[in-house]
């Protein structure tokens, strides 16, 4: 040993000896040993590890905060059409808020915030600036420059929060059915309410049956009858009669969802599911089906309608009354009141009001909205009061009711709940036979006839084929009718030969005009609009015309004639 | 067993700076998957604005009065509609230029696009 440590230097100067080193040295390198191992054992974790996070283990992705923050915060559901045209979507947007206690100025920031956004006042942004809470809302759903003006203020203690609005690409035109949401996205009102817990779960988009081409049409030839014959309002339907499927529903006056703070609450009433009317003539429809169903006459059994019907102190007249006695078919034709009675009477008051419930005008009906009116029934239903239905008067019902009693009446006998939803393919319908075939036939026939030769004649659409009845109720208030305030329906069907769709249009209180003669009876207001309807939409759903080659030529003579070369021949 | 020590040293040297580099990468695609992310959300969102507005813009109640502005059309009309097999009872009208063919006009336009 040339050089010594001074570990050994100390040791071989103390005279112990050389054999004092070999303790020592094993010692060292059984600790050396023991480090090593350590080690190698940590190090050999080590790798194990790294192997087994670079191969072994997948690739598993944390989400982070700003992850979270952009992805599209869902969301409540869509709503569609049947064509999948978009009625109510969720876009985000932010909402501004400010923290009162982080405010350094209030008064300067008030003042900044009101130059921004005209409609909040300096006022009220102090006062709520200055309150004695961490969080205020100043405002919501911002407009994106809105929201850039806010920026660049750069107050502290202003902040802001992603929120969705809901809005309404079809603004008015379907108002009533979709309905609304509130500030915090709750539905309030339609569809989006009675459906609010699928919307808000944000999983499947929701398809309606409606489908807006119809829907426009409808809505706007009901808006022009109303200001046409200045009606209170208006209201229509036209509904698919082998599915329920409603294709359009339209009541006028209507409230854009896209304005909240402009919407007039009185505009909000739809008038085909939460009114109820009465419906004058319209209800003789049921009345003469349940005369035939139930065999208590046929199209040629006589009634006699010569002279006005005694009930107490009234009398129960005819309108334009033919005084003579006449066979069924011309009853409904006349729309003789008389005869219905005299019909009604032959079936009886428990018959009837069982022939009603099971038409399903006695309950309150089932439909995908939340708005739906109670039927007015009388209590106690005496003779008095079934003699009165029979031509219209003491009942009242939603015109969706009505409409699912005449669509069973139309389609074959088959009573079926009208939906507001766009049936699945392949989905089985749920129906109730309620009449027969024939009757369902029969009473067509007599519809069909109203249109040829009756007072639906303006109802008219060359090659559609349309059926229906017209019906005038006086309205009542105060316990009183009043002859010169009505209401006027009209309910049809086409295609006569194949019937596949129910139209439903009704006027409140329309008034007289030039072109009707002072005549407010539905045959010259309600009857012209559901024609025009039909004329426009049967096209778009596809009904192939029956026409009458000559009618063709003739009518291609006068295109011509009149529009010049409207296409070339 | 010094020989083994400095290849050891080496050994962790090299895989310390593996990892290093590993984590840096991993690092940085997670920052990019994250900006692509956020991209994609924003795309998703833009889509979704989109698809609202172009909902508006096919508002019939506008279609009819853009329709009604510029194209001379109007609601279809029952008489306008025939099946193919009617086609033969119509009278065919001799003096009318457009019959079966298509004249070639139509085609030398199109190369003007």
């Amino acid at each position: 040993m040339k050089k010594h440590s001074p570990f050994f230097q100390k040791y071989s100067v103390s005279k112990i000896g050389e054999s004092i080193f070999v303790p020592f040295v094993k010692m060292a390198s059984r600790r050396l040993i023991f480090i090593s191992c350590l080690f190698s054992f940590a190090y050999s974790i080590v790798i194990f590890r790294l192997f087994d996070v670079m191969v072994f283990s997948k690739i598993e992705e944390e989400k982070t905060v700003s992850q979270i923050d952009t992805s599209v915060a869902q969301i409540r559901a869509n709503i569609y059409d049947r064509s999948a045209q978009m009625l109510a979507t969720s876009l985000s947007t932010y909402s501004v808020y400010a923290n009162p206690k982080q405010m350094i100025d209030p008064k300067e920031s008030a003042l900044k915030i009101a130059q921004v956004f005209s409609d909040l006042k300096y006022e009220d942004l102090f006062e709520k600036l200055t309150c004695d809470k961490g969080f205020v809302w100043i405002k919501r759903n911002l407009a994106p420059q809105e929201q850039d003006a806010v920026l660049k203020l750069g107050i502290p203690g202003i902040y802001f929060q992603k929120e969705s609005k809901r809005i309404y690409p079809q603004g008015s035109l379907t108002a009533h059915v979709v309905g609304l949401v509130n500030i915090d996205g709750k539905g309030v009102a339609g569809v989006e309410q009675k459906l609010d817990v699928n919307l808000s779960q944000g999983v499947d988009p929701v398809e309606l049956a409606m489908d807006v081409r119809l829907q426009h049409i409808l809505v706007q030839e009901v808006e022009k009858s109303v200001r046409e014959f200045s009606a209170k309002g208006g209201a229509g339907m036209v509904m698919d009669i082998h599915t329920g499927e409603i294709l359009a529903i339209g009541s006028f006056p209507t409230f854009d969802p896209n304005q909240t703070s402009q919407i007039d609450p009185s505009a909000m009433f739809n008038r085909i599911t939460t009114g109820v009317y009465e419906y004058g003539s319209v209800m003789k429809i049921l009345t003469a089906a349940m005369a035939l169903e139930l065999n208590k006459a046929n199209l040629y059994s006589v009634f006699d309608a010569t002279h006005p019907i005694k009930v107490g102190r009234f009398q129960i007249k005819d309108y334009k009354g033919q005084n003579r006695p006449m066979p069924v078919w011309e009853v409904f034709l006349h729309s003789s009141n008389i005869g219905f009675v005299k019909m009604a009477q032959l079936v009886g008051v428990d018959a009837h009001k069982s022939f009603l419930k099971k038409m399903g005008l006695l309950d309150k009906p089932k439909l995908e909205l939340p708005e739906i009116g109670y039927p007015l029934i009388p209590k106690p239903w005496k003779e008095i009061n079934t003699m009165t239905i029979a031509y219209g008067y003491g009942l009242s019902a939603s015109p969706i009711q009505m409409a699912r009693a005449m669509g069973a009446v139309m389609n074959g006998g088959y009573l079926i709940e009208p939906t507001l939803l766009k049936s699945k393919e392949g989905e089985e319908i749920k129906k109730t036979r309620v009449i027969s075939e024939k009757t369902s036939k029969l009473v067509r026939t007599l519809m069909r006839l109203v249109i040829t030769d009756g007072t639906g004649k303006k109802a008219v659409a060359p090659g559609y084929e349309v059926f229906g009845k017209t019906g005038t109720a006086n309205q009542q208030s105060g316990g009183k009718y009043h002859s010169n305030h009505v209401t006027t329906t009209f309910i049809g069907g086409f295609p006569f030969s194949n019937p596949k769709y129910l139209i439903m249009v009704t006027l409140d209180d329309p008034s007289p005009t030039k072109a009707t003669f002072g005549y407010t009876t539905a045959g010259w207001n309600a009857a012209p609009l559901a024609g025009r309807i039909i004329r426009r939409i049967a096209p778009v759903v596809g009904i192939k015309p029956v026409i009458d080659e000559e009618d063709r030529a003739k009518d291609h003579m006068n295109l011509v004639q009149t529009k010049g070369i409207l296409y070339a021949h | 067993m010094k020989r083994y020590f400095f290849v050891l040293f080496g050994v962790v040297m090299f895989m310390g700076f593996g990892l290093f580099q590993l984590k840096y990468h991993v690092v940085q695609l997670e920052q990019k998957l994250t900006l692509v992310e956020r991209k994609i959300a924003q795309k998703k969102e833009a889509i979704h604005v989109l698809k609202a507005e172009w909902s508006h813009l096919n508002e019939p109640q506008r279609l009819q009065k853009l329709v009604e502005k510029h194209l001379a059309m109007g609601p279809l009309h029952a008489f306008q509609l025939i099946s193919l097999s009617d086609l033969s009872a119509i009278p065919q009208d001799k003096s009318a230029p457009v019959q079966g063919k298509i004249p070639d006009v139509f085609f030398s336009k199109l190369e003007g696009f």
